[in-house]
């Protein structure tokens, strides 16, 4: 059985837990074309080697983030999301 | 309590697994406007299951819970026993059991219709809306989880067989709390003994109850594990 460890639950069995994808920076919702609103939203770098990564504990619905060697697939190491994100992003309604 | 006397149909609510107690033998009584499993066999016996390995129907007692940022402060206002870390749970006199699962959502189990109507009154005082956290919310429980009670010397071990998290009493103390998956389905679990007897509260979601008792009865066959009623709890507890 493979092992997730969860900041916030501790060592779980990997059934508990969903991949969120790659961490990365939001490009801004209102002056981003198309494109690159699609490469936000669906496609991946595809890296072999340590990524960082959202992963959700489903039994808690709890989202963290995970570093992972996606070759090896061994975890270095799991923290909260608010090590990376210290402010809820407000969206400004759009009125095109 | 009226023994006898109380029908899960003519109740407005009753457990998602009434019918499975009924051919389990069970007589109901009232908590509030729920039909609930009072018991099964004679006191004396429903005693010896408590200490072996027994189940109870938890499902139809008073649950409220609250969700975001801001809300431990905000109950902790309103006289609420707070857990201090995640995960874990602190007995409330006036509410029942808090269990704190995460670090901003809170779920109060009740134990009677006394702490059934203080949730009300606390529920009620939500929905006036004085000084509610911007981002909380307020989480009506009592309808959508199954609750089932697993008590007695063998209840770690049945839990063993359907939960891979390790929930024996010497790791995973009183009053402890876990979310995870029991027999593949997403769970809470709380421990909380009865009078110095191993107990644990599993949750689920209500439309899981059926399959649920299935999985547990099952694994309790083993150790010859029966159902008691909230009676016998209640007499326990003291």
């Amino acid at each position: 059985m493979k092992i997730m460890p969860c900041p916030l639950n501790g060592p779980r069995n990997i059934a508990e837990f969903v991949c969120g994808g790659e961490v990365k920076a939001m490009p801004h919702p209102s002056q981003a074309g198309d494109a690159e609103w699609a490469d936000y939203l669906f496609l991946e770098d595809n890296t072999l080697g340590f990524v960082t990564e959202w992963w959700l504990h489903v039994a808690s619905g709890y989202w963290f983030i995970a570093e992972r060697h996606t070759a090896s697939n061994e975890i270095i190491r799991t923290y909260p999301a608010s090590e990376l994100f210290s402010q809820r992003v407000e969206f400004q309604e759009n009125n095109e | 309590m009226n023994q006898n006397t109380v029908t899960p149909e003519a109740q407005p609510y009753r457990s998602f697994v009434y019918r499975q107690l009924q051919a389990a033998g069970a007589h109901f009584s009232h908590c509030r406007q729920a039909a609930i499993a009072a018991g099964y066999a004679g006191a004396d016996i429903e005693q010896a299951r408590l200490q072996r390995l027994a189940l109870a129907d938890l499902s139809p007692l008073p649950r409220l819970g609250f969700k975001g940022v801001g809300v431990p402060a905000w109950l902790q206002g309103q006289g609420v026993n707070m857990p201090e870390t995640a995960n874990t749970a602190v007995a409330d006199p006036q509410y029942g059991l808090v269990a704190r699962l995460g670090y901003n959502e809170l779920l109060l189990l009740g134990r009677d219709a006394a702490q059934g109507d203080a949730q009300e009154r606390l529920a009620a005082t939500w929905q006036a809306g004085a000084d509610i956290p911007a981002q909380g919310n307020l989480l009506l429980r009592a309808h959508s989880h199954a609750c089932f009670g697993l008590y007695g010397a063998f209840a770690d071990q049945v839990l063993a067989k359907l939960c891979a998290v390790d929930l024996r009493p010497r790791t995973f103390a009183q009053h402890a709390a876990a979310l995870t998956s029991v027999a593949r389905v997403g769970a809470i679990i709380i421990r909380d003994d009865v009078a110095g007897v191993t107990g644990y509260q599993l949750l689920v979601d209500g439309s899981y109850a059926v399959y649920l008792l299935d999985c547990l009865s099952d694994a309790m066959t083993e150790f010859d594990g029966d159902f008691i009623g909230l009676d016998t709890l209640a007499a326990a507890a003291g």
